[in-house]
């Protein structure tokens, strides 16, 4: 019983010590706690590492935020320590300060528990201090750790995202191709709406993986998964804007080439009211991609509509093409396209160098060849003189073989399989010509071609067509306006034969 | 916390975990403790 009783006070007397070490271990540890927090940018006073703010212009950097796991957690980390120890030094101090000072009633006279109680107390600290010191050893040992296997793992995760989101792409058919001067592009820049500082590299990097944040603080989306494409982009090549969230849908590419005065530019005009009349009818949908298709589009059609004539191409002083009309179509069923139609002026093809400056020639996989019969000599000739002065006017100069030849050696000589490509041969002006038309099969294939060999003796350039391209198929249009608003048939079917070329069936 | 913190939530997330550990740490502790209290007290009594 007496060794039960003494070996019970013993035990009390070796535990006062542990339960002052609880007491101070857990003051320490508050302390220390509320420090890391204050560190950490938590509570009413928080006092966070600097973060560096990022410059503007700087060669090979981009005017954002480095990801946190780079540089900048160990930038926190660093500086929540030296706050979490400079804290438990403090605290320490303090527990010491209140022990050292006593009430003059406690020493005065000496009194022997008081005496016990400081020996105890004081060795609390100290047990207090080294369970402490511990316990935020470890955890910033643990914090370092999972900072470091998040920094490694963050780098494969970020090989996999950007893999990821190529895949997702490819899979989609998503391609990115400059409306102005026709480059394909691997990939584009892109405005922060916050601050409208160009971000040229924005994909998974060093400065985020789905996301990254501007210099001015706004988060930017860096993969088409999180949405990139719903920002205002750049061509990196001419510094021009791109069509609206390109890198949303997969495109299709439609060059049109022909003598100056083949009626280009009057077809592409209605095209794009036949494609939307198309889409309607159909069920899909029709939006412009950009402000710019919108608006040229639209005047050509109210020019055409009054004038029945369509405007000469020009070019913008500076610029080596005509920006294309861009527009997303969307078929009742199947994915959504965006249809780019490149227009050039006609001189273009009579030189060579010029030619190879058309970089979309690269990436279409159909062209629209446009033809005037009024400029083919054997039409001409069969024409009546009395008319002939009225269509003068309106009629191409060059003949379509010196065209088509001119454009196809150098598209070879600029490395272009055309054996990949499907042509289209737009006849134009069939409103004009209704007389030498009449023994034609207008929605026929082989009796247009056999109009062309036979009555205008044009095999050679038939034959050069069929020997160059994938496939050749020929139409007979006539651009002009109904009395309804809509595009003349013809167009129509031209329009929804030439996009069945590239699987798009609206 | 201040409002333009682009870490913010890089810093609370750093913070919780933190936290969580320090509290998983403590209460093993409190069990290792009680379980030798009362490993003695067994032996005692």
């Amino acid at each position: 019983m007496l060794i039960t009783a003494v070996t019970v006070v013993i035990c009390l007397l070796l535990a006062l010590p542990a339960i002052h070490g609880v007491r101070y271990a857990t003051v320490i540890l508050g302390a220390s706690g509320r420090a890391f927090a204050r560190a950490m940018g938590l509570g009413k006073e928080p006092h966070t590492a600097e973060i560096p703010k990022p410059s503007k212009g700087v060669a090979n950097r981009e005017y954002a935020h480095e990801r946190y796991l780079r540089r900048q957690s160990w930038r926190d980390f660093r500086h929540a320590n030296v706050r979490v120890w400079s804290e438990v030094g403090k605290t320490v101090k303090s527990c010491w300060e209140k022990l050292r000072v006593l009430h003059p009633a406690q020493v005065n006279p000496p009194r022997p528990e008081y005496t016990t109680f400081r020996r105890t107390a004081g060795a609390g600290v100290l047990i207090g201090t080294a369970v402490a010191a511990v316990v935020i050893a470890g955890l910033a040992l643990a914090e370092a750790v999972a900072l470091g296997v998040l920094f490694v793992a963050e780098y494969g995760f970020l090989w996999v995202l950007a893999g990821v989101d190529a895949l997702v792409l490819r899979v989609r058919g998503v391609t990115m191709t400059c409306r102005n001067c026709g480059h394909r592009l691997t990939r584009a820049e892109y405005t922060c709406p916050g601050c409208k500082v160009r971000h040229h590299n924005l994909r998974p990097g060093r400065y985020g993986l789905l996301h990254r944040t501007c210099g001015c603080g706004y988060r930017l989306a860096s993969t088409a998964l999180s949405k990139n494409y719903r920002l205002e982009s750049w061509c990196p090549h001419c510094d021009k804007p791109l069509a609206k969230e390109t890198g949303l849908a997969g495109e299709i590419v439609i060059p049109l080439f022909g003598a100056p005065g083949a009626g280009k530019s009057q077809l592409i005009t209605v095209l794009t009211v036949a494609i939307e009349t198309l889409a309607d009818r159909t069920g899909g949908t029709f939006a412009f991609a950009d402000d710019q298709t919108r608006g040229n589009a639209t005047k050509a059609w109210r020019g055409l509509v009054t004038t029945k004539r369509s405007e000469k191409t020009t070019l913008v002083s500076g610029a080596t093409t005509v920006p294309a009309y861009s527009m997303y179509v969307k078929p009742r069923r199947g994915q959504m396209k965006l249809l780019h139609v490149f227009d050039a002026q006609g001189e273009v093809f009579y030189r060579s160098d010029k030619i190879q400056q058309l970089e979309y020639l690269r990436v279409a996989k159909t062209f629209v060849f446009v033809v005037d019969p009024l400029s083919i000599d054997r039409l001409w000739t069969s024409i009546a003189e009395s008319h002939r002065p009225a269509m003068e006017k309106i009629r191409a100069q060059q003949e379509p073989s010196k065209t088509f030849h001119e454009t196809v050696m150098t598209v070879i000589a600029m490395g272009i399989d055309l054996r990949k490509v499907h042509l289209v041969v737009a006849l134009s002006k069939a409103d004009l010509i209704e007389d030498s038309l009449r023994t034609v099969d207008r929605t026929d294939d082989g009796s247009i071609r056999a109009w062309l060999v036979d009555k205008l003796a044009q095999g050679n350039l038939v034959r050069a067509m069929d020997n160059n391209f994938k496939s050749v198929s020929f139409f007979l249009t006539s651009a002009l306006a109904t009395g309804h608003d809509t595009a003349d048939s013809s167009v129509e079917s031209f329009a929804e034969r030439t996009l069945a070329t590239q699987g798009f069936k609206l | 916390m201040t409002a333009d913190d682009p870490f913010r939530r890089w810093r609370v997330s750093v913070v919780v975990m933190v936290a969580t550990t320090a509290l998983t740490v403590v209460c093993l502790f409190v069990i290792a403790v009680v379980q030798v209290v009362l490993a003695v007290l067994s032996h005692v009594i």
